[in-house]
């Protein structure tokens, strides 16, 4: 369990919050979570976690923001940052990879295959190749 | 009496004798140039031809003495008897006069102004006629060209725009009374005044310029092709004008006719109408702002739905009996539903809202059937139907959007898996070109059970679901079909079908392309 990545998850929607946390810790990770752009970039900044699950409509500062600051951040460099949204529209996901967005996993999300879909952010192994420059797709 | 009078020149003695006088009215017949001085017998033969008349008619004196006038009018004239009705008219009131169709001897035809008297011998019986004639064909043209001139000189001033007509040294010739009315001046003050003075100041330098450049080469300039400027009133109030400029040349002097229009309606309206588009764009964008909002609103519930409801199907929290696994399932597919139409919504309003981009590409029919047909294989799998594309003979390629090409296909396709429950489902292409366009047939054909005629008509409407009984229990959102032909619209293509009920449906996306 020790190996397992530390992940935050960002979410303003308490439902949605429980459904991933409960998903997160089924498979046996401990996520942390915020409700906020705020308090999602000052958990990041403490607790360095290896992926971020980001939400991208927030109260305040939104998804966008918190990625740029995240970006920005010493320490972070090796944080994989993963949108997780209902934006569905057309150019959304174009705006969500030019933003620096490592993944991006539309909702609703299918509890099945969300595990499966987050798997390469979550081994350590791609970590390391984006440390070394090469991302994974 | 005058001295004109010869026979008491003759009784005073005035010529040596009869030959002299005789040479004096024959002086004064041949000096009647522009005259046409014709004698007849009282049959209107002809006894003396003059030089004027030689000169009108091109008859030599020996060519026509003894021929009767008749000769002189046009036929019609003289079959209805003009020449004898002149004549009588001349003895029975002691004259004739009228405008009459002339001829000459190389036939050309003329207007004369022609006065015919009796002439009578000692007895004052009638002994002949007296023709004089002239040629009034220049006068006519010239009252007619007046008369035009009357009938321009009325256009201009009852024109509904002012007019200025304008020399070539810039000196304002004539102005109409819609000019008065325009620009506050009476025409008093206008007429010889430079046309600058309808114009602002700073104007004035560049203005003979544009002139110069005009009357080098006079040609109509018609409004609305660029010539927008600014005029000034008497009292300094300045207004936006457009002009349309035509050249007119009387005699050899150029002169250009100047229609003024007073435009500060127009550019109101126009300020107006850019206003109104800025709004609209405004409203447009608030517009797609609601439908990314509504699109995210909507979805953020259905994910817990049917996010948890995943996790409960799953077993994460612990077994389930079958009745709680059927429920469960039954709740999944509602919400799964839900989300299709909420998409299919969403897909529509972004049509309906002109959102969708049209983006025009060269694409490989065969290509384009396999892609739709890998996508939808695991569901023919699932009711072990066969999905099949036939080769083509040839590399067909069409030049459409692909994504809406894509979006059409595969619903077709997926209403053909709906439909049938064994047999295949055919993806086909095919082509044929005209001289006017490229015509692209996709088709997909299915085994199924077809569509009574009763359903045809209501297939495309919003809403409307087929089939939805017993043997296909509803399923999809019913606006498959409705976007489909929304799509199809949007990129110039159409929908049609055939279809017989037991047997099975063929629906064909036809894209014609304009040589």
């Amino acid at each position: 369990m020790t190996a397992k990545a530390s992940i935050l998850v960002v979410e303003d929607n308490e439902h949605n919050l429980a459904l991933i946390d409960y998903l997160l810790k089924a498979y046996g990770y401990a996520p942390m979570l915020a409700r906020n752009g705020s308090d999602a970039v000052r958990t990041a900044s403490e607790a360095c976690p290896d992926v971020i699950l980001l939400d991208i409509r927030l109260p305040g500062m939104d998804g966008y923001e918190v990625a740029a600051v995240i970006r920005e951040t010493p320490g972070l460099e090796r944080t994989r940052i993963v949108a997780v949204t209902a934006s569905a529209m057309v150019g959304d996901r174009e705006r969500i990879v030019a933003a620096g967005f490592d993944g991006y996993v539309q909702k609703p999300i299918d509890p099945e295959t969300f595990i499966g879909t987050l798997e390469p952010f979550l081994s350590e192994q791609p970590a390391r190749d984006l440390a070394a420059g090469h991302p994974a797709s | 009496m005058s001295d004109t009078d010869v026979p008491k020149l003759i009784a005073q003695g005035a010529f040596a004798d009869g030959e002299a006088a005789m040479r004096f009215v024959t002086s004064v017949l041949e000096a009647s140039t522009e005259y046409s001085i014709i004698a007849t017998d009282v049959d209107g033969v002809i006894q003396l031809w003059n030089e004027g008349a030689r000169r009108l008619y091109g008859y030599a004196t020996s060519e026509i003495i003894g021929r009767p006038t008749s000769v002189l009018h046009v036929v019609e004239d003289a079959e209805r008897g003009l020449p004898q009705t002149m004549m009588q008219q001349a003895r029975e009131h002691g004259k004739w006069e009228g405008t009459v169709a002339r001829v000459r001897k190389d036939g050309s035809e003329f207007t004369a102004r022609v006065t015919v008297t009796p002439r009578r011998g000692g007895d004052d019986e009638p002994i002949g006629f007296l023709l004089m004639s002239r040629d009034i064909t220049h006068e006519l043209r010239l009252a007619a060209e007046l008369e035009r001139s009357r009938y321009t000189l009325s256009v201009i001033e009852s024109a509904p725009d002012a007019m200025v007509i304008v020399d070539d040294a810039g000196e304002i010739r004539l102005a109409n009374a819609e000019t008065e009315a325009l620009f506050g001046y009476s025409r008093e003050e206008l007429i010889g005044r430079p046309a600058e003075m309808l114009i602002p100041a700073r104007y004035h330098d560049s203005h003979p310029g544009h002139r110069s450049i005009f009357f080098a080469e006079p040609r109509m300039r018609p409004m609305r092709s660029g010539l927008e400027l600014s005029g000034e009133r008497k009292d300094g109030v300045e207004f936006p004008i457009e002009i349309s400029l035509s050249p007119l040349k009387t005699g050899d002097v150029w002169l250009a006719t100047a229609a003024i229009r007073d435009v500060t309606e127009r550019k109101l309206f126009e300020r107006d109408l850019q206003e109104a588009n800025i709004k609209l764009e405004a409203a447009s964008r608030a517009k797609d702002g609601f439908l990314a909002s509504m699109s995210h609103e909507l979805r953020t519930p259905l994910n817990a739905i049917l996010g948890f409801t995943g996790t409960l199907l799953m077993s994460l929290p612990g077994p389930l009996n079958a009745e709680q696994t059927k429920q469960l399932r039954t709740v999944q597919a509602s919400g799964r539903h839900l989300l299709s139409l909420i998409n299919d919504l969403l897909d529509l309003a972004r049509i309906e809202a002109g959102k969708v981009e049209l983006r025009v590409e060269s694409i490989g029919c065969q290509e384009l059937l396999e892609e739709v047909a890998v996508g939808l294989r695991p569901l023919a799998d699932e009711k072990s139907l066969e999905l099949a594309v036939p080769a083509a003979p040839d590399r067909l390629e069409v030049r459409s959007d692909r994504r809406a090409l894509s979006q059409i296909l595969i619903n077709f396709a997926n209403n053909a898996i709906k439909f049938t429950d064994e047999g295949s489902i055919r993806l086909e292409v095919s082509q044929r070109a005209d001289d006017e366009a490229l015509v692209t047939r996709f088709s997909v054909i299915d085994t199924g059970c077809g569509i009574k005629p009763g359903d045809q008509e209501r297939m495309f409407a919003a809403f409307e679901q087929i089939g939805a009984s017993g043997a296909h229990p509803y399923e999809g959102t019913g606006l498959g079909l409705f976007i489909c032909l929304r799509l199809a619209n949007f990129i110039g293509a159409s929908i049609t079908f055939v279809s017989e009920f037991g047997e099975g449906s063929a629906f064909t996306l036809e894209v014609s392309e304009t040589r």
